[in-house]
C-alpha cells in the first residue's frame, strides 16, 4: 500500500515539476518584451502595475522613455534608483522609435 | 473597455453616493433613492480620447488604440442635474469633482479624478447610468452606477461613482493638469484639457485589406461628432479627388452614432474607399492631424483598401 501511494506521489510531483516548468517555459515565451539585456529586471517591475503589452506597444526615444519612467517612479513604481539608468538603457535600446 | 484603474465589485445593497462641497444640504444616496427618481433613457456612443492613438506620427504615448475604443448603447438613469439640485449647489459652486471606487496599483498613484464645469453636469442629458441595454449596468462597465457625460471624451463619464463634490475650481490633479489635454492650435506649448469628442467617420463594412466580389454593394459605417450632430457624410472611391455623399440611414439620437450607407458599384482591381463626415459645427473630418504628444482624438479620414475580384 505504501508503496503505491508513494509512486502516486512521486508521480505527482514529477507531474507539478514538470507542469511548473512548462507554465515558467510559457510565461517566458509569452512575455512581449524583446529579448535583450535586462529584459527580465524590467519585466519585474513593470508587471507589478501594469501589463507588459502596454511597454511593448510603445516607440520613444531615450528623452520620451526618461520621462515615462519619472512619472512611473512619481506614481510609486518600485525602482530602486541604480536601477533607473539599467531600465532606461533597455528601453531606449529596444524600444526606440 | 478601458480603465486607468480598476475597482472591486461593489455591492449594489451597500451602494452609497455621497454629494458634498459647495453645496447647503450635503447627502448621501442609496440605489434605492435613485431608482425612485425620474429616469430618462438615452442612446449615447462613447469614445476613448485615445482611439486611433496608434496612428499619430511622432509616435504617442500610451495605449496604440486603433480603432476600436468606440461603442454604442443604449443607457438609462436619472439626470446628474436632478441628484445635484437634491444637495442645493452654492453659488461658489463652479465644477462638479467626481470620484469613483476604483484604486490605483500603489499608494503614491494619483486618483483617477476629472472635474465638469457645472453647465456641462446640469446639462439634461448627462446622467448618473444604472442600466445599460435594458440591465443594471455590470461592474465592467461601471456599474452599479456610472457617470455619463455624452459627446465628451470617454475619461469624462467616470465608472463606479461614490461621490460627487462641488468646488470652485477645476480639479488640480494629473488627469486634469497632465492627461488628457491637447496642444493648442494657435501655440502648441499651451495645452487645454479635452472635452467633446470630433467629428469622425468609420467605415465598417468593407473591413481593411479583405476580398470583395465586383459588382453593386452596400458600403457602410458608423459617424459621430461629440458636441455636434453628424450632417453629411461623403464618400470617396478615387483616393480622394471627387466625393459622393452617402446616405445617413440609421436613427438620429442626441450623443450617438449615425448609420450611414453607400451604394457602390466595385470595380475588378485594388480599390480604397474614404468616408469624410461633417457637422453642425462646421467641422469636416480632416486628412492629417498636428503632432499630438499623448495621442488624442484622432480622426483623420479613414480609408480601407481592399481588392475587388
Amino acid at each position: 500500500m505504501w508503496r503505491s501511494t508513494a509512486a502516486l506521489l512521486g508521480g505527482a510531483l514529477a507531474v507539478g515539476v514538470l507542469l511548473g516548468w512548462a507554465a515558467e517555459r510559457s510565461a517566458a515565451q509569452n512575455n512581449p518584451l524583446p529579448p535583450g539585456k535586462n529584459r527580465e529586471l524590467v519585466s519585474g517591475r513593470c508587471i507589478i502595475c501594469h501589463s507588459l503589452e502596454i511597454v511593448a506597444q510603445q516607440r520613444q526615444d531615450r528623452a520620451g522613455w526618461d520621462v515615462i519612467l519619472d512619472r512611473m517612479i512619481s506614481y510609486g513604481a518600485p525602482i530602486p534608483p541604480e536601477d533607473k539608468p539599467v531600465i532606461l538603457e533597455y528601453l531606449a535600446t529596444h524600444l526606440g522609435p | 473597455m478601458r480603465n486607468n484603474y480598476d475597482g472591486p465589485e461593489m455591492d449594489p445593497v451597500l451602494y452609497a453616493l455621497k454629494v458634498d462641497g459647495e453645496v447647503d444640504s450635503p447627502l448621501t444616496l442609496r440605489l434605492d433613492d435613485l431608482r425612485s427618481m425620474a429616469q430618462i433613457t438615452q442612446t449615447i456612443t462613447l469614445e476613448c480620447a485615445g482611439n486611433g492613438r496608434g496612428f499619430h506620427t511622432p509616435k504617442a504615448s500610451g495605449l496604440q488604440w486603433e480603432n476600436g475604443a468606440v461603442g454604442n448603447a443604449v443607457w438609462r438613469g436619472v439626470r446628474l442635474a436632478d441628484v445635484l439640485r437634491l444637495a442645493r449647489p452654492r453659488p461658489a459652486a463652479r465644477h462638479v469633482v467626481p470620484d469613483g471606487n476604483d484604486a490605483p496599483p500603489t499608494p503614491q498613484a494619483p486618483d483617477f479624478i476629472r472635474s465638469h464645469p457645472i453647465w456641462k453636469a446640469m446639462e439634461p442629458h448627462t446622467l448618473i447610468a444604472l442600466e445599460m441595454n435594458g440591465r443594471p449596468v455590470p461592474h465592467l462597465h461601471g456599474g452599479p452606477a456610472r457617470l455619463l457625460v455624452p459627446g465628451w471624451i470617454g475619461s469624462a463619464s467616470l465608472k463606479w461613482l461614490t461621490r460627487l463634490t462641488l468646488a470652485d475650481k477645476e480639479w488640480g490633479g494629473p488627469f486634469m493638469q497632465r492627461s488628457y489635454r491637447s496642444p493648442r492650435a494657435e501655440d502648441p506649448k499651451q495645452t487645454y484639457s479635452l472635452q467633446s469628442l470630433e467629428c469622425k467617420s468609420l467605415i465598417i463594412r468593407p473591413l481593411d485589406g479583405t476580398r470583395v466580389a465586383a459588382g453593386p454593394q452596400t458600403v457602410f459605417g458608423f459617424a459621430w461628432a461629440g458636441e455636434g450632430t453628424i450632417v453629411a457624410v461623403d464618400v470617396s472611391t478615387d483616393g480622394g479627388k471627387s466625393w459622393v455623399a452617402a446616405r445617413l440611414s440609421g436613427d438620429e439620437h442626441r450623443y450617438a452614432w449615425r448609420r450611414w450607407e453607400f451604394a457602390w458599384d466595385a470595380k475588378s482591381g485594388a480599390q480604397t474607399l474614404m468616408a469624410r463626415a461633417s457637422d453642425s459645427l462646421g467641422r469636416v473630418q480632416p486628412s492629417s492631424r498636428p503632432p499630438d504628444p499623448q495621442g488624442y482624438r484622432w480622426n483623420v479620414i479613414h480609408a480601407v483598401r481592399v481588392n475587388v475580384a
